[in-house]
């Protein structure tokens, strides 16, 4: 057994992320030479984050190439329409939560590398719990048991309302998501009669992922571009405004629930060994 | 004004949080203290305005991350030789 | 009322507490504390850089009913997409990781970093 003196390892690591803190902090005071930090971007109107606002990225992209290249030079030339709540009809974009028409519209290809990279860590969860034993279940109690049962309706029915808004209120598929596995999570501690069925959670896990897939590669034949909106978007503030994203908002919902119920359930219970 | 005194005093029980929960010797008080440096951070992402940010955070950072942990805990041992 | 600078100063703090309690601590479940301490201070720098003073939230509801091009008094958008891919992926790595303490305790029977060593190698 070596157990190594190590006050003198905490005195440099300490040292060192002083350092490293003054190194990362330097870019926003001014020192006179060295990195700096652009501080003219304090409004909205002089970022390029205004045309996802705005919902013109297209205009812009044309006024980029007629500039060829120099997207400064000539941002005053961009048709800027304004967006307004309930009137705007038919935009690029339907959603009135303009991370949502980031998130699913104009980066979707991120959404589905980070819907990728869930999947495969869940899936590393249950490869890695292959074989051990489960954990001695205790005695629940009346209360618990009641309640629990009473209340897991409840938490699934906040979670399909957070993402099935998610166009229209903070929220979306991620944490709708999460609120059912969470419901899940009560039952599996609180509830020892409760009937787990594995293949169900796989089967709708799979399935979502591969539908979110297919809705992909329709818009890929349909409008020649991967993830493409080819569904109508109504008006801006509806509630069946926008139904591509709705529908990939409630496929990643289902299909974040399911994993995240999956894999807490393997953590709670070892995977059998077959 | 309120806000950012808000702010500064949901930082401060940010830190404290934190360094509880490196320093401490139980690694159940660590977790738990994990779970309230989440749900702080939350309302610090509701202040600088990102609803939907604050609303991922509180439902997978606080409510999530500490089931898992808790779960490992509980397969490990508790304290911290 | 926020200023930017200050919110950058304090989350990199924050990620100085990480940093020395990754590099510093023996136990396998506090290093994975560290990394999730890291992982929110990092969030909270890429709000921070999103965050724009005197301004309400990118969502339009009845009361922001219009966003035009002078007028704009919302955050950006942006980086509140990239930080709720960050969040999510942070709980997948954190689940595996929790997973992997959980083998090694299995195997070894300790989660102190200077005590794991195969005693049947000679």
């Amino acid at each position: 057994m070596r157990e190594t003196n190590f006050n003198t390892g905490k005195f440099f690591a300490l040292l060192a992320a002083v350092v490293l803190a003054a190194f990362m902090l330097s870019p926003f005071f001014d020192t006179g030479s060295g990195l700096k930090a652009d501080a003219k971007l304090k409004n909205l109107k002089d970022r390029v984050s205004l045309h996802y606002a705005l919902k013109n990225v297209g205009e812009a992209e044309g006024a980029v190439e007629e500039c060829q290249g120099d997207y400064y030079a000539c941002r005053d030339r961009v048709k800027c329409a304004p967006v307004t709540y309930r009137e705007t009809k038919d935009a690029e974009t339907g959603p009135a939560n303009l991370v949502t028409s980031i998130v699913l519209d104009y980066r979707a290809f991120d959404t589905l590398g980070e819907v990728t990279v869930l999947f495969i860590s869940i899936l590393g969860v249950a490869l890695i719990m292959t074989g051990l034993p489960a954990l001695p279940v205790k005695k629940e109690s009346l209360i618990q048991l009641a309640g629990a049962r009473f209340l897991t309706p409840v938490i699934m029915l906040v979670g399909i309302y957070i993402f099935m808004h998610g166009h229209l209120t903070p929220g979306g598929g991620f944490p709708g998501g999460a609120v059912i596995a969470t419901a899940f999570l009560l039952l599996f501690m609180s509830d020892s009669g409760y009937g787990y069925r594995e293949r169900r959670f796989k089967s709708a896990e799979t399935l979502a992922g591969a539908v979110i897939v297919l809705l992909a590669l329709a818009g890929l034949v349909l409008r020649k571009s991967f993830f493409a909106n080819f569904l109508p978007n109504g008006v801006v503030g509806e509630l069946f405004s926008s139904l591509l994203i709705m529908a990939l908002y409630s496929l990643i919902g289902i299909k974040v629930g399911s994993e995240l119920a999956g894999g807490i359930k393997n953590l709670y219970t070892g995977e059998k060994d077959d | 004004m309120l806000i950012l005194v808000m702010f500064l005093f949901l930082f401060l029980l940010i830190f404290v949080s934190a360094l509880y929960a490196v320093f401490a010797r139980d690694i159940l008080f660590c977790v738990i203290s994990l779970g309230v440096m989440s749900l702080a951070a939350s309302i610090v992402f509701f202040l600088l305005n990102a609803p939907d940010v604050a609303i991922t955070e509180a439902a997978v950072g606080a409510a999530l991350t500490t089931a898992i942990y808790l779960f490992g805990v509980r397969r490990t041992e508790r304290e911290d030789k | 009322m926020i200023e930017n600078r200050l919110i950058y100063v304090l989350s990199v703090l924050l990620f100085i507490v990480g940093l020395y309690g990754a590099v510093t601590r023996k136990n396998i479940l506090k290093m994975l504390v560290s990394l999730s301490i890291i992982e929110t201070a990092a969030n909270i720098f890429l709000i921070g850089i999103g965050y724009i003073e005197g301004s309400t939230f990118p969502i339009l509801s009845q009361s922001l009913r219009q966003v035009d091009r002078l007028g704009s008094v919302i955050s950006d958008p942006l980086p509140h997409s990239l930080v709720l891919t960050a969040i999510v992926i942070g709980v997948g790595t954190t689940a595996l990781g929790i997973a992997l303490a959980v083998r090694l305790y299995d195997r070894y029977k300790t989660l102190n970093i200077n005590r794991m060593e195969d005693k049947d190698e000679l």
